[in-house]
């Protein structure tokens, strides 16, 4: 796989495809998997790919890097750029994306994360080139429809006391917007303060604010890599409610975010057909 | 004590057609429950998500929001893009645990006085059985 890797990132640059290539190495001290940028061919050989790649690198794509640049991408990472490039960060030709098969990353070093437990989506669907072998890669244990039943199954007032202790831990420290590929406002709503929308103290009201915007911005546009959870340093379950609504918008609008290249993101387009039973009861008058 | 409870609405109306709706209730002499705090906004399209949880936080009762009906916006299909918005709103707050019956949308137009007094009413009502405190509220917000 890293052999592989490291070839295709060097062809990539004797082609001139790219100028750099965002990856994963090892640290040569700590040994810890870190993103890198690489803009000289004989770089190519500090690159490596694992169970470990927990990262998400989608989020270190900024128009300042040496275009077109190249990304190593995993399933739902891919899906990552697909949206960035579907929503106007890039042009299609500005990124070429190198798509791994992953079976699955442990952020833990042992087991398989659960998102990746419920991947359906092992390589990216947004390809230029592909490395390692796609044939042999694992069947989803659960689905997102089973992760999310049991919150499905309760009653109004239980979900809202789930969810009250489910955020009780957040500390507002925001870990989960910075480590999303997709948490790209010039100024986060949280860190606006005239008006003040949302208070930055670590309070019921204010954490279930957070969440709930938090989730309500990624509505069609979450791509399930799950980053946010595991950067949690609290262990909140933040990436559920992602999941809850994802399923809502797939159910609405046909629309699955990043898989398809094109398309527009759901709230920026309308259809006359739209029904008005979406608001609640029939349409009255 | 529950039938002296008179819910906080916070209403959110669109400037060209709920808003004058509500003002025709209004010169038409109709009695519409003072309940109702309305919000005037340009288009029902300009709602940002934040504006209904922030009502919510902030101890409204329920929320209602009403904009033109569909095909009849002031800036051509405003209404059709909130449709959408509103749709997953509805759903998020559903999620987390917000009875969905404390947020009323609905399509009124600048000649439905008669209708928004009659729809004002009876989501008081509907607000008023539901009870005290959405579970939103902050701590300390009266109710």
């Amino acid at each position: 796989m890293n052999q592989s890797l490291r070839e295709n990132v060097k062809r990539l640059f004797a082609e001139g495809k790219v100028k750099s290539v965002l990856g994963y190495r090892e640290h040569p001290l700590s040994k810890a998997v870190v993103a890198t940028l690489i803009t000289r061919p004989e770089d190519a050989d500090t690159l490596i790919f694992d169970y470990r790649c927990v990262q998400n690198l989608a989020r270190g794509l900024t128009r300042d890097l040496p275009l077109p640049v190249g990304i190593v991408v995993k399933g739902c990472d891919g899906r990552a750029v697909s949206m960035r490039i579907t929503e106007g960060d890039f042009a299609r030709e500005q990124i070429v994306a190198i798509a791994v098969a992953c079976p699955g990353v442990k952020a833990d070093g042992k087991t398989f994360d659960e998102r990746c437990q419920r991947c359906e989506m092992h390589v990216s669907p947004l390809a230029d080139v592909t490395v390692g072998d796609v044939s042999a890669l694992p069947k989803p244990e659960k689905t997102r429809a089973e992760t999310i039943a049991k919150i499905k199954a309760m009653t109004p007032a239980e979900r809202f006391e789930f969810w009250q202790k489910a955020f009780e831990p957040c500390t507002h420290c925001y870990a989960c917007r910075e480590v999303c590929p997709l948490c790209n406002c010039v100024v986060c709503v949280t860190d606006q303060n005239a008006p003040r929308w949302i208070e930055q103290t670590a309070k019921p009201s204010s954490n279930l604010m957070w969440h709930m915007i938090r989730a309500f911005h990624h509505a069609g546009r979450c791509v399930d890599c799950g980053e946010c959870q595991r950067a949690c340093p609290e262990g909140v379950p933040m990436h559920l409610l992602d999941l809850c609504l994802a399923e809502d918008v797939e159910e609405l609008f046909d629309f699955e975010t990043g898989v398809k290249q094109g398309g527009k993101w759901p709230f920026l387009l309308f259809n006359p057909e739209d029904p008005d039973s979406w608001l609640g009861g029939p349409h009255r008058g | 004590m529950s039938e002296n409870f008179q819910p906080r609405i916070v209403g959110f109306l669109c400037n060209w057609c709920s808003y004058a709706g509500a003002d025709l209730a209004g010169t038409s002499r109709l009695k519409v429950p003072a309940n109702l705090r309305v919000v005037r906004v340009p288009c029902s399209g300009r709602i940002n998500p934040l504006f209904i949880f922030k009502a919510l936080e902030e101890g409204a009762d329920g929320v209602m929001v009403s904009g033109c009906h569909p095909g009849d916006c002031h800036y051509i299909s405003g209404n059709r893009y909130a449709k959408r918005k509103l749709a997953v709103i509805r759903r998020l707050l559903d999620w987390v645990g917000v009875e969905p019956e404390r947020i009323h949308f609905t399509w009124l137009s600048a000649s439905e006085g008669a209708r928004y007094a009659v729809e004002v009413g009876e989501f008081v009502d509907k607000v008023r059985a539901l009870g005290r405190r959405n579970p939103m509220a902050r701590q300390g917000v009266a109710s």
